[in-house]
C-alpha cells in the first residue's frame, strides 16, 4: 500500500507531465478543481487531503474529460514507473 | 414641521426610485449577462459545428492530418485571442513539420519558444525524445521584428488523435500572461475531440473498403501493383513476386534456416526488370499522356508477360497514382508454339505424299487416259486443292 508521499510524487510527476503536454494553466486549472489536493504553480503536489486514490483518481479524470486518449497514454507510463499505485 | 414631513417622503420617495433604478438595472445586468453567455454558447456552437462542416467538406476521403489541422487552427480566431497559433506533425520519417500563423507580431524567440514547446509536448505524449533529422519549417501572417522584447507567457496545446494515433499537435501562445484557461481550453478540445471521431470513423470505413479491395487483389492471378505520384509503391500482390521471380529476403537472415519475407520495394521490381523494360519511363509516359500504355510481350528469364500501365484517378477525377499489370501469358504462348510446330509438321507429313499424288496422277493423264477412258485429271485436282489448303 502506498503512503501518502508516494501518492503525491505520483501526482506531481503526472500534473508535471500534463503541464508539458497541455500547458501550465490549463493543467493546473484541471488539477486545482480537485478537492484535497494543493498544487503549487510548479505543478509540485504539496499536500493531498482524504482518500489519495480518489484524489489521483479525479484528477486522472479529469484530464481524461479533456483528451481521453493522451491522458491514457501519459498515464500508462506513470502506472508502470509506481506499480504499486492500483490502476485507474 | 409640515416641511420636515415633506421632506420625509421626498426622501422615502428618492430612496424608492434609486432602489427601483438598482433592481432594474441589476435585473437588466443579469438579462445582459444571460445573453453574453447564450451568445458566447451559441457563438462556441457555430464554430464546433463550421469546423465539422468544413472538414467533412474540405477533407473529402483523403484523410490528410494537415487540411485536418490546418481547418481546426485556420478558424480559431472566432473564438479566442491569440499572438500565434501553430501545428506540428511528426512524420514516419522522422521528419517534423512546423507550421506557424502569427496573428499580432512578435520576434523569432517567440516562435522558437513555441516549436520547443511543442517538441517537448510531442515527446512526452510519445515518451520519448523527439530529436528531428529535418525540421520543414513555415511562418506565415505577421512579420516578426526581433526588436521586439516578447516572450511566451501563456500556451496551451491541443492533441489531435485520430484511430489512437497522435497525428499532430496544435498550439496556441500568447505573450500575455495567464490568458488561456480551462474554458476556452475545453471548448477546443471538445471540437477536436469531434473531428478526431469524425475522422477515425472515416478511416475505419475506408480501411473495411481497402480491406476488401486488398482481399480481390490478393486473390488475383495477375500481379498487380499500384504507385501513388512519388512512385512509392502502396498495394502490391503476392502474385508479383511469382511473376517477376522476387525473392526478397532480409539480408539478416538471408543465410539462416527459415529466410524472412521481406516487403517488396519498387526497386525490387525496377531491378527484376532492367534491361527488358524501362517501367519507371513507361510508368511517367502514361501518367503524362494520361492514357493507358499496353507493352504486349515482355520475355524474362523463361517467362511471358503482358503489361499494362494505367493511370488511377480519384473519385473526383484528380490523378493519384498508377496500376500496374503483369500478365503471364508463358503458357498460351507455348501452346501458341505448340500448335504451329504441329501444323508445320501436319502440313510437312501431308505434302510429300500429295505431290506424289499429283506427280503419279500428271503420269496417268499423259499416259493411260485414252486407253482407259477414265478422267484421272480428277486426281490430280483434287491433290492441287488439298495442297492449296495445306499452304
Amino acid at each position: 500500500m502506498p503512503d501518502n508521499q508516494q501518492y503525491e510524487k505520483m501526482l506531481t510527476d503526472l500534473i508535471q507531465k500534463q503541464m508539458v503536454v497541455l500547458g501550465p494553466n490549463i493543467a493546473l486549472d484541471k488539477a486545482r478543481k480537485i478537492t484535497g489536493l494543493t498544487v503549487a504553480d510548479d505543478g509540485t503536489v504539496s499536500n493531498v487531503q482524504g482518500d489519495p486514490q480518489l484524489v489521483l483518481k479525479g484528477v486522472a479524470n479529469e484530464y481524461m474529460a479533456l483528451s481521453g486518449q493522451i491522458a491514457q497514454m501519459t498515464l500508462n507510463t506513470l502506472l508502470e514507473k509506481y506499480p504499486m499505485v492500483k490502476g485507474l | 414641521m409640515i416641511v420636515n414631513i415633506l421632506l420625509v417622503i421626498d426622501f422615502v420617495m428618492l430612496a424608492i426610485a434609486i432602489a427601483a433604478y438598482i433592481y432594474a438595472s441589476l435585473k437588466e445586468r443579469r438579462f445582459l449577462r444571460s445573453q453574453a453567455n447564450q451568445s458566447l454558447e451559441l457563438q462556441q456552437k457555430v464554430y464546433q459545428a463550421q469546423v465539422l462542416k468544413e472538414i467533412n467538406e474540405r477533407i473529402g476521403y483523403s484523410l490528410d492530418t494537415n487540411k485536418i489541422v490546418d481547418i481546426i487552427t485556420s478558424s480559431l480566431g472566432n473564438l479566442l485571442e491569440y499572438d500565434t497559433v501553430s501545428y506540428m506533425v511528426l512524420e514516419d520519417t522522422g521528419k517534423v513539420i512546423f507550421k506557424c500563423h502569427v496573428e499580432n507580431t512578435v520576434n523569432h524567440e517567440f516562435t522558437e519558444q513555441v516549436k520547443e514547446k511543442m517538441l517537448l509536448s510531442y515527446g512526452a505524449i510519445l515518451n520519448r525524445d523527439i530529436k528531428p533529422q529535418k525540421i520543414d519549417e513555415s511562418v506565415t501572417g505577421s512579420i516578426l521584428d526581433d526588436n521586439l522584447k516578447v516572450k511566451v507567457r501563456s500556451f496551451f496545446n491541443l492533441p489531435v488523435v485520430i484511430s489512437e494515433k497522435l497525428v499532430g499537435l496544435i498550439n496556441v501562445a500568447s505573450k500575455e500572461e495567464g490568458r488561456y484557461g480551462e474554458e476556452q481550453a475545453s471548448i477546443l478540445y471538445a471540437i477536436t475531440n469531434q473531428a478526431a471521431t469524425a475522422v477515425s470513423k472515416l478511416q475505419q470505413v475506408l480501411e473495411n473498403e481497402k480491406g476488401k479491395l486488398s482481399a480481390v487483389i490478393y486473390s488475383l492471378a495477375d500481379g498487380v501493383i499500384t504507385l501513388d505520384l512519388d512512385h512509392q509503391l502502396v498495394v502490391y500482390n503476392p502474385a508479383v513476386k511469382s511473376i517477376l521471380e522476387i525473392d526478397p529476403v532480409l539480408p539478416a537472415q538471408a543465410s539462416g534456416s527459415k529466410p524472412a519475407d521481406k516487403p517488396l520495394t519498387m526497386f525490387d521490381i525496377v531491378d527484376s526488370l532492367a534491361g527488358k523494360v524501362d517501367l519507371r519511363t513507361k510508368i511517367e509516359q502514361a501518367l503524362v499522356e494520361d492514357k493507358s500504355i499496353f507493352i504486349p510481350e515482355v520475355i524474362l528469364k523463361n517467362k511471358a508477360l503482358e503489361v499494362t500501365i494505367t493511370p488511377v484517378r480519384s473519385s473526383l477525377g484528380e490523378k493519384i497514382g498508377v496500376s500496374v499489370v503483369f500478365h503471364d501469358i508463358t503458357t498460351e504462348k507455348s501452346l501458341e508454339k505448340l500448335r504451329q510446330e504441329f501444323t508445320a509438321m501436319m502440313v510437312h507429313e501431308l505434302r510429300a505424299p500429295l505431290t506424289a499424288v499429283r506427280w503419279s496422277s500428271e503420269s496417268l493423264v499423259k499416259n493411260l487416259a485414252q486407253a482407259s477412258g477414265l478422267d484421272p485429271a480428277k486426281i490430280k485436282d483434287t491433290a492441287i486443292t488439298i495442297e492449296t489448303l495445306i499452304n
